[in-house]
């Protein structure tokens, strides 16, 4: 038997005495480094509960403070990103100039499944980096979440894509969707400041203003009813 | 109501609500940067390893320290911007293996000192540098008769090998598998050994076990 998933020893260990971990326990029996994993996990599981009052009390405001501090560093980190991409246009200008022509059909607009393929076609497999706001030198995946809970009917996500080869005048497209992975049809999406026209759950910003006002952090969504659901910059990892 | 009372009822709240929630919702919930779900990882990952006696002594010896709240922020931090979140395989727990990683990190963060410590072999410090030997051996025999006694008593098995492979103390185990008492972990590893014996005598027989 070859020596187990870790996280199949922690299940293991969370409740061990079952007949059909027979032959786990057999391999455990004669295998070090599993007996070394169990030990280890063995001592997490003894470790105690019980929280003191001065652990429970301030958590609250701190969990908001570092995560304040770590979308702060992640606006940062984007607006280097960007910035890079925009000191490296005359470089691209050079190349095929991208155009999201090349991938919407004439006169309309894409559906969402054509749009995400129309991106990732253009982008190597190297390009999708799945991450929140990350430079590759050849796509940026960015995302932005609501400020709510994912469960509620206001809950929002925008997708966007800095892709490769992206002029001064390109326009880069956001794709907002519901809890649900249903395009948000109306409605105002402000982003960085500005307000952008949703249409079937798509809204068009250059790449030049989004560089500008990069250092503007308002981001929400304007919902026809007049509720506004604020958000941020996503820090998750971005599947597209 | 203490304030003393106010907390805990809050913090058991907390920690029951969680326990209904599957792991594909609290990942999403941490994924999503949730206050709760970042507060239960706070409560029931973080601190129970600073303040378990093998990490407090780590410290005490090496004179680190660190707080709660700069673990807390560090898991935060390499579970969301370093994606560290999506090794995890959702095959136990989420928030046994929130304190497994939390426990590897601080034990890490300790042993960035080289010297050793009085808890701690000298394998596992930097100093040496000597990678350990690979060695294996052949347990056929001493394997076939834990399994059967496994599949005979898992309870009677599972004593004998936390004696002896995992060195583990009465008490320990007493706590672990929610035995009664010290004697009773004495008497299952007693049993254990006699039967271990019994089976090992009728392979010596040539007899099937």
């Amino acid at each position: 038997m070859n020596c187990p998933h870790r996280e199949d020893l922690i299940t293991f260990a969370l409740d061990p005495l079952h007949e059909k971990y027979a032959d786990l326990a057999g391999h455990i029996c004669t295998c070090k480094s599993c007996q070394n994993a169990l030990a280890d996990i063995n001592k997490i599981i003894l470790l105690p509960d019980e929280v003191t009052e001065d652990d429970i009390k301030s958590v609250k405001d701190f969990i908001r403070e570092t995560k304040n501090d770590s979308k702060l560093s992640l606006w940062q980190q984007l607006r280097e990103t960007v910035d890079e991409i925009w000191n490296n246009l005359s470089k691209s200008e050079e190349d095929t100039p991208f155009s999201f022509d090349n991938i919407l059909p004439v006169g309309g607009v894409a559906a969402f499944s054509q749009l995400l393929t129309g991106v990732a076609a253009m982008t190597s497999p190297m390009g999708i980096n799945n991450t929140g706001s990350e430079y590759d030198a050849e796509a940026v995946n960015i995302g932005f979440i609501a400020n709510c809970d994912i469960s509620s009917p206001y809950y929002w996500k925008a997708e966007m894509v800095i892709p490769p080869g992206i002029t001064e005048d390109g326009v880069l497209i956001v794709l907002l969707t519901d809890n649900k992975g249903r395009e948000i049809k109306n409605g105002t999406f402000t982003l960085l400041g500005m307000e952008l026209e949703l249409d079937y759950g798509i809204a068009e910003i250059s790449f030049k203003d989004f560089r500008d006002n990069l250092r503007n952090t308002t981001v929400n969504v304007r919902y026809p009813d007049g509720t506004v659901v604020s958000g941020d910059l996503a820090p998750w990892k971005y599947c597209f | 109501m203490k304030t003393d009372d106010f907390w805990r009822i809050k913090n058991d709240e907390l920690i029951s609500r969680f326990k209904e929630y599957t792991n594909e919702a609290i990942v999403t919930m941490l994924w999503n940067g949730d206050d709760d779900a970042w507060e239960y990882v706070y409560l029931r990952a973080v601190i129970p390893v600073l303040k378990s006696p093998e990490i407090f002594s780590i410290m005490m010896d090496r004179r680190n320290s660190i707080s709660s709240k700069d673990v807390w922020a560090m898991v935060f931090n390499k579970m969301l911007a370093e994606k560290k979140l999506s090794l995890y395989d959702y095959r136990c727990p989420v928030v046994y293996w929130m304190r497994d990683y939390v426990f590897g990190e601080v034990q890490h963060f300790c042993k960035k000192n080289p010297w050793p410590v009085s808890d701690e072999p000298y394998l596992h410090t930097l100093n040496n540098t000597k990678a350990p030997e690979n060695y294996k051996e052949e347990f056929s025999d001493a394997e076939k008769c834990f399994v059967k006694l496994w599949r005979t008593n898992p309870m009677r098995a599972y004593v004998h090998l936390l004696r002896i492979q995992e060195k583990m103390s009465s008490k320990d185990i007493k706590k672990l598998l929610n035995i009664s008492s010290d004697q009773n972990v004495n008497k299952y590893f007693e049993r254990a050994c006699e039967d271990m014996r019994m089976f090992r005598d009728k392979l010596e027989k040539g007899e099937a076990l």
